[in-house]
């Protein structure tokens, strides 16, 4: 075959594989090139030898030579993994040639990603991670919507009964109710002299329980540790089971996982119960606190704290819709299917019983939320605008890390440019140069955020534990709030797209610049004198300027927070809170008059104990969260819009005695009065105010008349009794007489107190008042301690609930607590990053500039100017990261506005400070520097390279 | 490409090797499979070890005035693939016969 292909000839073929070779990776291309070539050359003269290189083949082979073109095309990944291998390995053995360097950024990612990943964890934790529930998918939790401007209502049980029979895309609905109880069980334990067994009462306060109807766990698809679940007998007739099903926490507590648990008694409220099942460890409920026991909805009279007849008909009572439903879809059924038929059944409902129901306030509709995490971030517009500071503040932490890292990768580019520049010189692409750059701080970024990833896990399994004990809530409480902290697959997600952003924020601006620098001067090494990197210097100022302000917002919301505590901290209540404590026995609400009985020997027992001061009687605990308001009319006020909403309290008259409240003016009610009904009250001096906001004197007050709604023979209910509030009209609000005004005291959220308070008469038998104030001599802990025996020895059933107020007090300032510290670590690091930054970016002003030092000192400069020329240059940085970081202050700081205790949230004090702050320490990162500048000797420095 | 489940057309080039076929445009003319299957095919081959690619002598090249020429052969691996493959596809040997010095291509 020799000679019969002249190689000179031109052949499109070959030249085709030319073509198509450029962009087969570099590596590869040769061999490529070599082995298509051979190929055609091999086909051609196969062809010429069979004599058939005609026209129609050569055509043919032209064709075929396409082929290499998908060849080629599924060579491309080898050139990514080729390159991607060198970089990531040049990257590897850059990091390990620097481990200071390698190490200071790493550290400082690993903590800005260790924090958002922190945060992030328990956001995943309560809002997105399902539900750990059987087929969680396909569960929906149904929501009521209203009439447009109309509040949206829940759900009522014969509502329910209704949209269970007439339903047809629902495999099963649940209904739940949440009520609190006091818990108390009974341990035989074998008296060692006699060998006869006592029960021995261990109580447990006030649990969560839930009431549910009786397919709830067999919907849920939650398993049985023990025992059985309800059964459908169990949710026939109303008061008629009393069957509980344990949460498997509280089993452990309190029984120790004892598997003779089932069939044993637990009292709640008094009543007795019986333990028929324990769930399985993984099933948790659907709320972030656990319940500690489960019982049938059918059993919700006994836990009622009132003997109201709407306690009773709550199971007939279209009105009474405070009840949540839970249900779950049909295979196939879409969700869109599911509401529209709820939606329908709820208009069907509300034409059929248009006479039974009240007025305005009704569902039109229901959507059904798939039934996510925990919390479902609604209602409080305030809250949740407090809550925004977190992520903002966890992102602004992360940003500081990246400027940081950016300015560090900056100062080490510039080390690094004649590495750079003799790439360039040999041929590398920009594009190479930057990719090579942004693989490095890539890989910086994944290394910082495994770290951050341990970080953030360690931190919180020790943190969370830690942060738990800070408030002081009862051990059974404590166990209910464990969530999940686990990471899963959205955490980790979370922190490579962190690692990612991290990466390249901190990355690019650094590879931009440091891939074109100027290659002579920078090959003569050069590059660094006279000023060659204004854009590089403008780059890392602006760096600066970011992170200096980014800090200043954290440190004005610290400054804030931290302000805020001390004045929680030393707020006036306007009584003393170190001596009081509250008791709540309880024989529930079947054995009312029983009850209340005992509530009477109770307080005649607490009196005659030696320690105790004085006691009294309230339907609330003082500083328990937020108080019950009522409306309040003046003699004449007809218009229902525009009444004074002040809170109030049903007290006995030896209440404002045992609370420590002082009269200001008039005098409080005797127990005569409050016995015989007499509508007189005791007002304090901020309704005073308010109500009469012409009279000079409190005193002025006495002896007028206001209505007071509350005043009605009616319940203060408690929060999850089904809300049925009929309204009265002003005109119609009983009466009453000031007779007395004390001092202003706060009864409920510290934070949101506006000082009006009413104390109204108790009276015996009209009223629950069922919680005792408690007033002791010495420490309180001691009277609390032996209070349970005396109840028993009073009543062996009853069941007790006893808290200190400080407690109360203590409860609502923990949260402030953990969140000032929390800004003020977070602040103080981001200074301490920002400041390290700055005095880096000046020291490598003052290193950049040595030579035209040395001149300016050499042509008679004074070291003095010369520092100032510094420090002139740093104040310019300071001064503008101030403005900025003032200006995003204030945005934040209005945030935190709806949490700050009268405190400006623009606080001249804070933003002074923390400005002042700030600029003393970057003073100081500008001067040192700065004095390193003067010290240079114009010899050295001229012979400087 | 899984170790156990080669495609049809993995397969069939396996054949076309072990019948004596070890040249790119052979195993095409010998397939009916377009270049654009049969290179990315014996590349992903090579790499999961089925098949060795060899260079030949530089001197018979040279003799023969044209580039060296690379030649695929199968690995052991390769052969178990292919018996694996054969009792699958029970018709593979019936579609090609072995290499022969006539011309093939029925587009000549």
């Amino acid at each position: 075959m020799t000679g019969m292909i002249k190689p000179n000839r031109f052949r499109f073929w070959l030249w085709l594989i030319r073509f198509v070779g450029l962009i087969v990776p570099r590596r590869l291309r040769a061999d490529w090139r070599q082995e298509w070539v051979a190929e055609l050359h091999y086909r051609e003269a196969l062809l010429a030898q069979w004599d058939k290189l005609n026209w129609q083949n050569k055509l043919d082979l032209w064709r075929r030579s396409f082929g290499a073109f998908w060849d080629a095309l599924l060579l491309q990944p080898r050139r990514w993994e080729d390159e991607m291998i060198q970089d990531i390995r040049f990257g590897i053995k850059m990091l390990f040639k620097n481990p200071g360097f390698s190490a200071i950024v790493i550290l400082t990612l690993a903590f800005g990603i260790g924090v958002n990943t922190a945060l992030f964890t328990v956001f995943n934790a309560l809002v997105l991670k399902p539900l750990p529930l059987k087929d969680a998918g396909n569960l929906f939790e149904a929501r009521g919507v209203g009439e447009p401007g109309q509040r949206a209502r829940r759900f009522s049980f014969p509502d329910y009964q209704d949209y269970v029979a007439r339903s047809q895309t629902l495999v099963g609905l649940t209904l739940m109710s949440e009520m609190a109880a006091t818990l108390g069980i009974e341990h035989a334990q074998q008296n060692a002299a006699t060998g006869a067994t006592q029960p021995q009462r261990e109580d447990f306060g006030a649990v969560k329980c839930q009431l549910v109807t009786a397919n709830y766990f067999h919907l849920l698809g939650a398993e049985m540790a023990l025992g059985r679940g309800f059964l459908p007998e169990e949710e026939r007739t109303p008061n008629t089971h009393p069957v509980a099903v344990l949460s498997h926490y509280f089993w452990e507590m309190a029984f120790k996982s004892d598997p003779q648990a089932i069939g044993r008694t637990i009292r709640l409220a008094g009543q007795p119960f019986v333990i028929v099942g324990v769930t399985n460890k993984e099933f948790i409920g659907t709320t972030p606190n656990r319940p500690t026991v489960w019982l049938p909805l059918m059993m919700r009279a006994a836990l009622s704290q009132t003997e109201s007849p709407e306690a009773q008909s709550w199971h007939t009572d279209r009105n009474l819709d405070g009840f949540n439903m839970l249900g779950r879809l049909k295979p196939g059924v879409t969700v869109g299917q599911a509401q529209a038929e709820l939606s329908q059944l709820t208009a069907q409902l509300a034409r059929e019983y248009a006479g039974v129901r009240h007025g305005e306030n009704r569902n039109v509709a229901v959507k059904l939320n798939r039934a996510p995490g925990f919390v479902s971030m609604d209602d409080d517009e305030n809250a949740a605008q407090v809550f925004l500071i977190l992520p903002l503040s966890v992102v602004l932490v992360l940003l500081i890390a990246c400027a940081n890292v950016a300015n560090l990768m900056l100062a080490r580019a510039a080390r690094r440019q004649k590495e750079i520049a003799t790439r360039l010189a040999l041929g590398a692409t920009r594009w190479r140069i930057i990719r090579q750059l942004l693989t490095e701080s890539l890989l910086i970024a994944s290394a910082g955020s495994a770290l951050g990833l341990a970080l953030a896990w360690w931190t919180l399994s020790v943190l969370y534990p830690l942060l738990l004990a800070q408030f002081p809530i009862s051990p059974i409480f404590r166990a209910s709030m464990a969530i999940n902290l686990e990471p899963d697959f959205r955490v980790f997600g979370f922190t490579m797209l962190m690692a990612l952003m991290a990466g390249v924020a901190a990355g690019l601006a650094p590879a931009w610049q440091a891939s074109r620098p100027n290659l002579t001067l920078a090959l003569k090494g050069e590059g660094s004198v006279f000023g060659q990197h204004l854009s590089q210097s403008r780059l890392r100022n602006g760096l600066i300027v970011l992170q200096l302000a980014f800090s200043l917002i954290l440190l004005v919301s610290a400054g804030l927070l931290a302000r805020n505590l001390q004045k929680l901290q030393t707020v006036d209540t306007g009584y003393e809170t170190a001596r009081l404590f509250t008791v709540e026995a309880d024989l529930g609400n079947a054995n009312a008059r029983q009850t209340e009985t005992l509530r009477q020997q109770l307080e005649a027992r607490l009196r005659a104990l030696p320690d105790v001061q004085s006691v009294s009687r309230a339907s609330r605990m003082p500083l328990a969260g937020p108080v019950a308001e009522t409306a309040v009319a003046l003699p004449g006020q007809t218009d229902a819009m525009n009444l004074l909403g002040a809170g109030y309290d049903i007290v006995s008259a030896t209440h404002l005695e045992t609370l420590g409240v002082r009269l200001l003016r008039g005098r409080n009610f005797t127990e005569q009065e409050a016995n015989s009904g007499a509508r007189v009250v005791v007002v304090s001096a901020t309704a005073v105010r308010k109500l009469w906001p012409h009279f000079n004197d409190p005193g002025q007050a006495l002896g007028q008349s206001i209505g007071i709604e509350a005043g009605q023979e009616k319940q203060p209910d408690n929060a999850a009794t089904p809300s049925n509030t009929e309204s009265v009209a002003p005109a119609n609000f009983p009466v009453y007489q000031v007779i007395g005004v004390t001092r202003d005291t706060i009864q409920g959220l510290v934070i949101r107190h506006d000082g009006s308070f009413l104390y109204l008469p108790f009276r015996p038998g009209a009223h629950n008042a069922e919680q005792l104030l408690v007033r002791t001599k010495t420490d309180a802990n001691r009277v609390m301690a032996n209070l349970p025996m005396e109840i028993a020895a009073l009543n062996p059933n009853a069941t007790v609930a006893m808290k200190a107020t400080s407690e109360w007090l203590k409860a609502q300032t923990t949260p402030f607590t953990i969140a000032a510290n929390l800004a003020i670590v977070l602040g103080l690091v981001a200074l301490a990053l920002a400041v390290i930054g700055l005095y880096g970016v000046m020291s490598f002003h003052v290193a950049q500039r040595t030579r035209e030092i040395g001149i300016r000192v050499a042509l008679g400069a004074e070291p003095r100017g010369i520092q100032t020329l510094f420090i002139k240059q740093g104040m310019r940085l300071i001064s503008l990261g101030i403005l900025i970081g003032l200006l995003g202050g204030a945005a934040i700081a209005r945030l935190l506005a709806s949490i700050l205790l009268d405190l400006s949230p623009f606080d001249p004090l804070t933003f002074g400070g923390v400005s002042l702050c700030l600029i003393l320490v970057t003073l100081l990162a500008t001067y040192l520097p700065a004095r390193r500048a003067t010290r240079v000797d114009p010899m050295i420095a001229l012979r400087h390279d | 490409m899984g170790k156990s489940f080669l495609s049809f057309a993995a397969a069939v080039i396996l054949q076309a090797l072990d019948n004596g076929y070890q040249y790119g445009f052979d195993i095409m003319d010998v397939t009916g499979l377009p270049s654009g299957t049969v290179y990315p095919a014996l590349r992903r081959l090579e790499d999961a070890c089925y098949v060795r690619s060899k260079w030949e002598k530089h001197s018979i090249a040279q003799e023969e005035a044209r580039p060296p020429r690379k030649y695929y052969e199968l690995t052991r691996e390769g052969r178990d693939a292919l018996a694996e493959a054969r009792s699958r596809y029970r018709l593979l040997e019936q579609t090609q016969e072995p290499k022969t010095d006539k011309p093939k291509t029925s587009r000549a």
